[in-house]
């Protein structure tokens, strides 16, 4: 069953740079997708007209068959889709609960204990919570929202090998046991490996990779 | 997690904003509290001074212009001594107010007397008066002045205190043949409540009082406040004892001339209301003002309450600065509290949270300090709203004197017989200002007006980002 539909989906700048052109493809429950290019290719552009940031010039998106703009874009935000962002952006006067509690339809606390965050970290000051921690209630607050896409734009970025792992091994998992729909923008050929799918985008068109190499321009 | 939740976790954990913007709610709060007591207080000075001033006009013939003057010769007298002839003439207006103008006047609202006399002189059978000190005219030693009135319950003695009904009842302006005399004349002459006083008309053939016999039933006893002082030039027939009050129809039975009231003295709650009270006296039916002028005194009032104006338009003026001055105050610096805070509202719009939800939180955090600020403000305007509001005051009176300084003598508060201001006036004992519930109520109001304009200003950057930018600028 098809979650996000891209349809002819283009994106030009307000100065008239083309950065997304006729992008057309399909992106299932069930599965982590990677989305791979160099710098300045639109892949966190992409991941905004997913997530209803921003909206296409051109083409339409579509959740379960419907536009998303059709009824809002805040709607799609705040049904659809969860956000995970490379620095994490939690709310610093919330607790690791409380921001999991911010949007959740599901109950916050088992999740948590799921992505291995002890009850004394869970209602400790975020802050002093280290970067993988913080990545994971992150997961954790998207997983509780109950929202069937993940989008998360280089959720690794600010992490060592050792938790980039960990973290890619829980997005995997919230795609294949929780059945998300998981879109992952990276540089690193480490995540795009564990992904069920690559999407590259290259000149402003995407195409899937069928097997996982390194990307030229990634860093 | 809603609104207010998210708020009460801001608040709570950002001590360090709260405890800024407490303090900062707490001073406006201070300074509008202060203002709105102090603005009350001068108002209810004002009304209070109205209400003690009261105000009055007269109602009097126009001899100089008015149609229905007569002017009769009515006697000339050749002195004995000179040998020289005078002439004596009665002026009169044969226009008077009848008791039915008086009670139209009466009935228009904001009037609260109407004093109507008509003066005679007579002598009383068998009574003995009080002497004067300056010698009279032989016939008429033994009389006394007899006031017929529309009614003494109006009648300026009796509204002023300066004679009170001590026993008895009023005269109205249905009795007829009764009387109100001093206590002092009743005791002098063993007289009592239910007692006759006898009387003659002046009878114009004889020259003398030996008209109709009239008895006047003694219904009520007076007494002054102040008597005559021993030594003062006064005649019998003027001593305020002697004063005897009779009922309308025995004024006029035995006048040739009045058949109404010549001149009237209206007493009105408001000073304020003098010049519509007027204005609705004169468009009354029934009553021909080509006879009569209006003379209004509102001078008393006017140099009295002045004080109290400026203190009032200078509160007012201040209020108006310290709410704009708070509301821009109170906007900067959410709004630079704002701009702190784009991670945080790029987080809430990726989740979904309406941008009208994140402003939402951000009023509803201020107004949650704002609610105890407000709340303790009522201590802090307490201890200062007094001296403040009396300091300014002081101001206010300083500043009209210097204004007045060239009329000194003529500003000064002229009290006659009869008039009201007898005591201190409110001005001149401060003004008592109390902060209250009702003045807690309307700093929440006005509060809230600030908080709205402030958060809704500061908000507009937040309203004008799109998500993306937001997202854009956290990255």
């Amino acid at each position: 069953m098809p979650t996000l539909e891209l349809k002819n989906v283009s994106y030009t700048y307000e100065k008239g740079k083309a950065v997304l052109q006729n992008i057309s493809t399909t992106l299932e429950t069930g599965k982590m997708y990677a989305i791979l290019g160099p710098s300045g290719s639109g892949k966190t552009t992409l991941l905004s007209l997913l997530g209803g940031l921003d909206v296409p010039t051109q083409g339409s998106i579509l959740f379960d068959g419907k536009d998303i703009a059709a009824k809002s874009l805040e709607h799609h935000r705040r049904n659809h889709i969860s956000l995970i962002f490379q620095s994490y952006n939690l709310i610093d006067y919330m607790t690791p609960i409380e921001n999991v509690r911010l949007t959740a339809k599901l109950d916050a606390e088992p999740i948590l204990k799921r992505l291995s965050l002890t009850k004394d970290e869970v209602s400790r000051n975020i802050l002093k919570l280290s970067g993988g921690q913080q990545q994971r209630v992150a997961i954790a607050r998207a997983l509780a929202s109950d929202a069937p896409v993940i989008l998360a734009d280089e959720p690794t970025g600010n992490l060592d090998a050792n938790t980039a792992e960990e973290i890619t091994t829980v997005l995997k998992e919230s795609a294949h046991t929780f059945g998300k729909c998981v879109v992952v923008v990276t540089h690193s050929n480490e995540v795009a490996k564990q992904a069920d799918v690559v999407l590259e985008i290259k000149r402003g068109h995407c195409k899937e990779l069928d097997f996982v190499k390194p990307a030229p321009n990634a860093g | 997690m809603n609104i207010s939740k998210r708020a009460f976790l801001y608040v709570t954990r950002k001590r360090g904003k709260t405890i800024l913007l407490f303090a900062i709610l707490l001073i406006i709060a201070t300074f509008v509290l202060t203002g709105l007591s102090i603005w009350d207080a001068s108002k209810t000075a004002q009304f209070n001074l109205r209400q003690s001033l009261g105000g009055k006009f007269n109602i009097f013939p126009d001899w100089e212009n008015s149609p229905y003057i007569v002017k009769e010769d009515i006697m000339n007298e050749v002195d004995e001594e000179t040998g020289k002839t005078s002439n004596s003439y009665l002026m009169y207006s044969t226009v008077q107010f009848t008791p039915e103008n008086i009670a139209a006047i009466k009935a228009v609202p904001g009037i609260k007397y109407c004093s109507a006399r008509l003066d005679d002189i007579l002598p009383f059978d068998g009574i003995s008066l009080f002497p004067g000190t300056l010698p009279i005219d032989a016939k008429y030693q033994g009389c006394t002045k007899v006031m017929g009135v529309y009614g003494t319950q109006d009648d300026l003695f009796f509204t002023t205190d300066t004679l009170t009904l001590s026993e008895g009842r009023h005269i109205c302006v249905d009795d007829t043949r009764v009387a109100i005399i001093s206590r002092d004349l009743a005791e002098r002459n063993e007289l009592k409540i239910g007692d006759y006083l006898t009387t003659h008309y002046y009878s114009m053939e004889d020259q003398g009082f030996t008209g109709e016999e009239i008895k006047l039933q003694i219904i009520g006893l007076f007494t002054p406040k102040e008597v005559e002082q021993f030594g003062e030039f006064i005649t019998t027939y003027d001593k305020i004892q002697n004063l005897v009050f009779v009922d309308f129809k025995t004024g006029i039975d035995g006048d040739k001339i009045n058949y109404g009231f010549s001149s009237l003295q209206v007493t009105i709650d408001d000073p304020q209301d003098i010049a519509r009270i007027i204005s609705d006296v004169k468009s009354l039916s029934g009553i021909d003002w080509k006879a009569f002028t209006i003379d209004a005194d509102n001078e008393t009032y006017e140099s009295a309450a002045a004080p109290l104006a400026t203190l009032n338009n200078l509160v007012l003026t201040l209020l108006v600065v310290i709410i704009i001055v708070s509301a821009i105050i109170l906007a900067l610096i959410l709004t630079l509290w704002t701009k702190t805070r784009i991670h945080e509202i790029g987080v809430f719009l990726s989740v979904g949270i309406k941008k009208s939800a994140i402003i939402g939180q951000y009023l509803m955090e201020v107004l949650l300090i704002a609610v105890l600020a407000f709340g303790l403000s009522y201590f802090t305007s307490s201890a200062v709203a007094g001296q403040i509001g009396n300091h300014l005051l002081q101001q206010s009176m300083q500043t009209e004197l210097e204004e007045e300084s060239d009329v000194s003598a003529s500003g000064a508060i002229d009290v006659d017989i009869g008039s009201p201001v007898q005591n201190s006036l409110p001005t001149e004992d401060g003004i008592n200002v109390s902060v209250g519930a009702d003045h807690l109520a309307q700093l929440y109001l006005i509060g809230l007006a600030i908080i709205i304009v402030a958060v809704s200003a500061s908000s507009i950057t937040v309203m004008r980002l799109k998500p993306r930018e937001i997202l854009s600028k956290m990255s």
